[in-house]
């Protein structure tokens, strides 16, 4: 376990420190600054298959890979898929995938938005499906998705909507919404 | 030595004090050990709380939640440091209070541990979610107030102990009196008993264990003690009354004896006495007679007053030596210390005559000193000697005198080398006026034995002879030396004119 942990603990620290340094630091390069941040959240889309509990029909199979799927442009590049490569969580692979639209959903899991604009339309076609939307925006959450990062600080904080949750048969450990924002949802 | 009743007290409270100082530490040890597996558990259980509230501020980088979470545990002020920690075991968050040191052992412990060390409890447990490892939490708990509870128990304990010590001293003293107090009566009893010689007490009390038995057995013993002293007064009381009569019966007896003999010697004296006179007249009438008519009787008229006179006077020698056998035991004893050899020097010169006449030589052994009469010694040596020269044989007589001390009494000896006699006669000699032979042969009345005999006993001694026809003769005669208290009581008797007889001493 401690084996298998190395590389998420590695990438993790890397990024707190590296967010904690550039929070300090007056003048830090916007570039590095963004990559550390998707490093940070790419861990956080990571842990979120640690802290959410999907019905026991999501998965197909007990040996199914839990699929992280990415809609729109891919921020994370190889930081992601470097992540999950070695790692289970309860016994499942972590996989990641990129769709080019909303209808190539079946087998995912938990779904990143980066699609400016086209929010409601994935969340239309993502509606009360178990699939845990993360938007790169608390306006996501806001607008009906379930976690939408926000940068507060210099540092990666969660949005979420208990609400959005709810109607897709997902739960959320009371931990992580300690952590975060809580938004009452759209109608 | 410790007296019976300190012994049994001491004992029991030693018994007492070790059994509660066993279990109080017994109790104790095992209070500590639940205590701290108490402390443990539940300081474990708190570090899984926290650890399964702060999983997601750790992952998700929220200290400030990391924070407040271990914030909550500033209401328990025994808690000393907390801190969580990132699944590569760097330091998460921490409590405020929490300083460098602890936080470094706390470390060593990773990824699960439990130490007691000095005055705290460090404590290190992981925290896993969905089987995966996403931090640690340690928490050090301050064990000082468990110390110091310690410390009130160990101080209250003492203080009942203390208390329990003087309680169960006091019952002690109490109770062993169930123990001792049989004991220690039966002991004064025991003593009290000795001391006194009174055997009619019995030690009291009732109790059938074993110190009753032995009060019972005790009790027993007096009894057989007082019996038997009974029975042996009892006894004596009896023996004494026998002995009383006994010596009542004695007295009188001798009394009558020594009346009787009184009156028997006094009679014979008196007898022989008046009876000399009309026999001196006979005799001398029936010799007056023999002379006068010398010429003018016939032959048998002459034979006849010759056998008259010679009856006569043989009546007359009869008469005389009955008296002085009588006289024997009339006289006084007059006891001296004598030298033998001196009277039987003097009797040799009383037979010189009849000594010359036999050519007798007479042989004395050295003779010891004796207690006598000196009259009645010298009679008696006088008469055996005499004898033997007198039945001699056909030689010379030769006579021995002779004499051995032995068991408190000399034995004499006068042996002849004359005609002896048949031993089945021996006891007829001594009798008064027996004698053995014809009296033509040897001259005598057959009283001279009798007599000696008579001096012997009164002396309290023996005679008796041995001897052998055509040999010779040897008497033998004991003269007790000391004499036995008869010879003196009598002695004291016959000086005085009553027979008076004093009482018989053993």
């Amino acid at each position: 376990m401690v084996r298998a942990s190395r590389p998420f603990a590695r990438a993790l620290v890397l990024g707190v420190v590296l967010a904690w340094t550039c929070g300090r630091s007056a003048d830090a390069g916007a570039e590095s600054e963004q990559a550390s941040e998707y490093a940070v959240k790419a861990a956080y889309l990571f842990n979120f298959a640690r802290f959410v509990t999907w019905p026991a029909g999501a998965f197909p199979e007990p040996a199914t890979p839990l699929t992280i799927c990415i809609l729109g442009a891919d921020p994370f590049g190889t930081v992601l898929d470097g992540m999950l490569a070695d790692e289970t969580v309860e016994g499942r692979k972590l996989a990641a995938r990129r769709l080019g639209t909303p209808q190539q959903l079946d087998g995912c899991q938990i779904l990143f938005v980066n699609a400016a604009g086209r929010d409601h339309e994935v969340l239309a076609a993502v509606a009360e499906r178990p699939i845990l939307t993360v938007g790169d925006a608390e306006a996501f959450a806001l607008d009906g998705g379930m976690v939408g990062f926000r940068i507060d600080q210099s540092t990666v904080r969660l949005t979420v909507n208990p609400d959005a949750l709810r109607r897709s048969g997902l739960t959320m450990s009371s931990q992580v919404m300690r952590l975060a924002r809580i938004v009452p949802g759209a109608s | 030595m410790l007296p019976i009743r300190w012994k049994v007290t001491l004992v029991s409270m030693l018994a007492s004090v070790t059994v509660l100082v066993v279990a109080c530490g017994a109790f104790f040890q095992y209070g500590i050990v639940r205590a701290r597996a108490d402390l443990g558990r539940s300081l474990r259980m708190r570090a899984e709380i926290l650890g399964t509230v702060s999983g997601a501020a750790i992952v998700f980088d929220d200290a400030k939640t990391g924070v407040e979470i271990l914030d909550a545990l500033r209401i328990d002020p025994r808690i000393t440091a907390a801190a969580l920690y990132r699944a590569d075991r760097t330091l998460f968050t921490s409590l405020q209070r929490t300083d460098k040191d602890v936080l470094g052992e706390l470390e060593t412990l990773l990824p699960k541990g439990q130490s007691f060390s000095g005055d705290r409890l460090l404590l290190a447990n992981p925290i896993d979610l969905k089987g995966d490892r996403i931090g640690y939490v340690v928490l050090a708990s301050d064990l000082s107030y468990l110390h110091d509870a310690v410390r009130q128990s160990v101080a209250v304990g003492g203080v009942v102990l203390a208390c329990c010590l003087i309680l169960g001293g006091l019952l002690s003293t109490q109770l062993q009196r169930v123990v001792t107090q049989p004991i220690l009566t039966l002991a004064e009893a025991a003593r009290t008993i000795a001391r006194s010689a009174d055997y009619s007490l019995r030690v009291p009390g009732q109790g059938t264990d074993e110190l009753g038995a032995l009060r019972a057995s005790f009790n027993e013993m007096l009894d057989q003690i007082a019996h038997r002293d009974r029975e042996l007064e009892a006894a004596r009381a009896s023996l004494e009354r026998r002995v009383d009569e006994r010596t009542e019966a004695l007295v009188r007896q001798t009394e009558e004896l020594t009346r009787s003999n009184a009156d028997l010697e006094q009679f014979a004296y008196v007898a022989s006495h008046d009876l000399q006179e009309p026999l001196r007249m006979v005799a001398s009438y029936t010799q007056l007679l023999a002379e006068q008519t010398k010429g003018t009787l016939d032959r048998d008229a002459q034979d006849y007053i010759g056998f008259a006179v010679d009856g006569a006077l043989r009546m007359q020698a009869l008469i005389s030596d009955l008296l002085a056998y009588s006289r024997v035991s009339r006289a006084g004893l007059a006891v001296e210390e004598l030298v033998a050899g001196d009277v039987v020097a003097h009797a040799l010169k009383n037979l010189e005559v009849a000594i010359a006449e036999s050519g007798a030589r007479v042989t004395i052994d050295p003779l010891p000193a004796v207690r006598a009469s000196r009259t009645q010694l010298l009679q008696l040596f006088q008469n055996l000697i005499g004898n033997a020269i007198k039945f001699r044989g056909e030689r010379s007589p030769h006579i021995q005198v002779g004499a051995e001390h032995q068991d408190g009494a000399v034995t004499f000896s006068v042996r002849d080398n004359g005609i002896g006699f048949d031993p089945k006669y021996a006891p007829k000699i001594f009798v008064i006026f027996r004698r053995l032979h014809a009296r033509g042969k040897y001259p005598g009345t057959g009283i001279g034995l009798a007599v000696c005999k008579k001096i012997v006993e009164q002396h309290g001694g023996r005679i008796w002879v041995e001897s052998k026809p055509g040999v010779g003769t040897e008497f033998f005669f004991t003269i007790p030396y000391p004499p036995p208290e008869a010879v003196t009581n009598a002695a004291v008797a016959n000086a005085k004119e009553d027979v008076h007889v004093e009482s018989i001493s053993a």
